[in-house]
């Protein structure tokens, strides 16, 4: 048998995987490819005891680990069950295509989606991947510790007279240490709830007089960031906000900015993002504002593309 | 009238298999801590699963959900390996589903039957 047959056949499964699951947000994406990679490596164990490995032998633990596009449409299609914000508000659909190019785009709609939004291709779930405690309106604005103890500072400064801070999980890297850590902004924790499958995803936080938003881009590299106050359920801009702050953190921009207005002054924002990587629109609808807390998102559309 | 066809039955099964298959999952860590090849393994064994590599996102999301919890063991022979165990909500969920799948299989068993049971 040839040694490096054997390995050519096993990278070249995993270098599949990797590609079918790149919809994913990364800290699923890496857990489901050590799992199955563990899952690997024990079966050739247990082969390597009974009898000498062979291409053969290999070619048949994953020909019964299935096809990589299964794994990845298992994971995509299953994906979360956990109640997030947006499961909140009932069926949440989203749909997404892969163009020839290599361009990832994608378009999704959660609370009503307006006709313009559905597309024949094949929906699935509008998934949020982990996010941090304090994301919704409920538990946002709790005690600074209970982000900080678990992350990272990555990023400070000053916005509206409130200092600022960015905490990165640990353990983790880029968009998703964010995602996974959150913001805390005058001593009190807030999250970060990731735009996945969309890469742009926006905060607005009510803190007093004027609102404060602020947000993830996951493209790789500096993002421009714009911000409208628009109508929830279309794409149209409506009125550009002042620009945020937008700086690189992570490999990944996070944005934050002042509304000249209270937060309960916008009913909807629209988030656009332009990176090398990538564009994005998200269109949120914004429910009750409440001091001190997140206010609640109940709607949300977005249409992207990803460059790879 | 009878005119199923024969694709609409394989997306019944396939429908049957995706309600269930977590409950599944959750009955064979009833007893004991398994991991992931083993658990993988049995549900392809038994059809369950269509290929045993779907069975990772499924693994994913239940522990996700906070229904199972993971932990490492070193093992005498080969690699560590992930051990799966039932969460008190895993077993909850397990309990109730239990008591639905049964009355849901009588309530069929029994129109099946042509009524007659009972």
């Amino acid at each position: 048998m040839s040694r490096s047959g054997v390995e050519a056949i096993v990278s070249d499964y995993f270098a599949r995987l990797r590609r079918a699951l790149a919809p994913l947000p990364r800290s699923r994406r890496d857990q489901l490819l050590e799992d199955l990679r563990e899952h690997v490596t024990l079966a050739r164990a247990g082969l390597s005891e009974e009898s000498e490995e062979s291409e053969l032998s290999v070619r048949e633990i994953l020909d019964h680990l299935g096809r990589p596009e299964d794994i990845a449409a298992e994971a995509l299609a299953a994906y979360p069950r956990r109640p997030s914000r947006r499961r909140a508000l009932g069926l949440a659909t989203a749909a997404a295509v892969l163009a020839a190019g290599g361009t990832f785009a994608g378009i999704a709609a959660s609370g009503s989606p307006p006709a313009a939004t559905r597309t024949d291709a094949a929906m699935v779930p509008l998934a949020n991947s982990d996010c941090s405690p304090a994301t919704d309106a409920a538990t946002s604005g709790g005690p600074a510790s209970t982000l900080t103890s678990k992350a990272t500072e990555v990023a400070h400064g000053m916005v509206a007279g409130n200092r600022w801070s960015l905490w990165s999980a640990r353990g983790q890297s880029g968009a998703n240490g964010l995602e996974d850590g959150g913001l805390v902004l005058d001593g009190r924790a807030y999250g970060l709830c990731p735009g996945f499958p969309n890469p742009a995803e926006l905060e607005l936080a009510d803190v007093g007089a004027t609102g404060i938003v602020y947000g993830v881009i996951g493209y790789h590299g500096l993002a421009k960031v714009d911000l409208y106050k628009s109508t929830a359920g279309t794409f149209d801009r409506g009125t550009l906000l002042p620009a945020p702050e937008v700086m690189l953190t992570s490999g990944v921009s996070f944005f934050i900015g002042t509304l000249p207005k209270s937060a309960c002054d916008y009913p909807s924002l629209e988030l656009n993002a332009a990176a090398k990587e990538g564009s994005s629109q998200h269109n949120l609808g914004f429910g009750r504002c409440v001091t001190g807390k997140l206010v609640e998102i109940t709607f949300s559309q977005g249409a992207w593309t990803i460059h790879r | 009238m009878y005119r199923m066809i024969p694709g609409g039955a394989a997306n019944l099964m396939a429908q049957m298999r995706r309600g269930s298959i977590e409950f599944c999952v959750l009955a064979l860590l009833r007893e004991q801590e398994r991991y992931g090849l083993d658990l993988s393994r049995r549900l392809a064994a038994d059809g369950l699963v269509t290929s045993e590599g779907t069975m990772y996102p499924l693994l994913a999301r239940l522990r996700q959900d906070g229904l199972v919890e993971t932990s490492w063991h070193e093992s005498s022979q080969g690699p560590p390996r992930r051990y799966y165990r039932l969460t008190g909500e895993g077993r909850a969920a397990l309990e109730a589903f239990t008591v639905q799948w049964r009355s849901f299989r009588d309530a069929i068993d029994n129109l099946l039957d042509g009524g007659r049971a009972r």
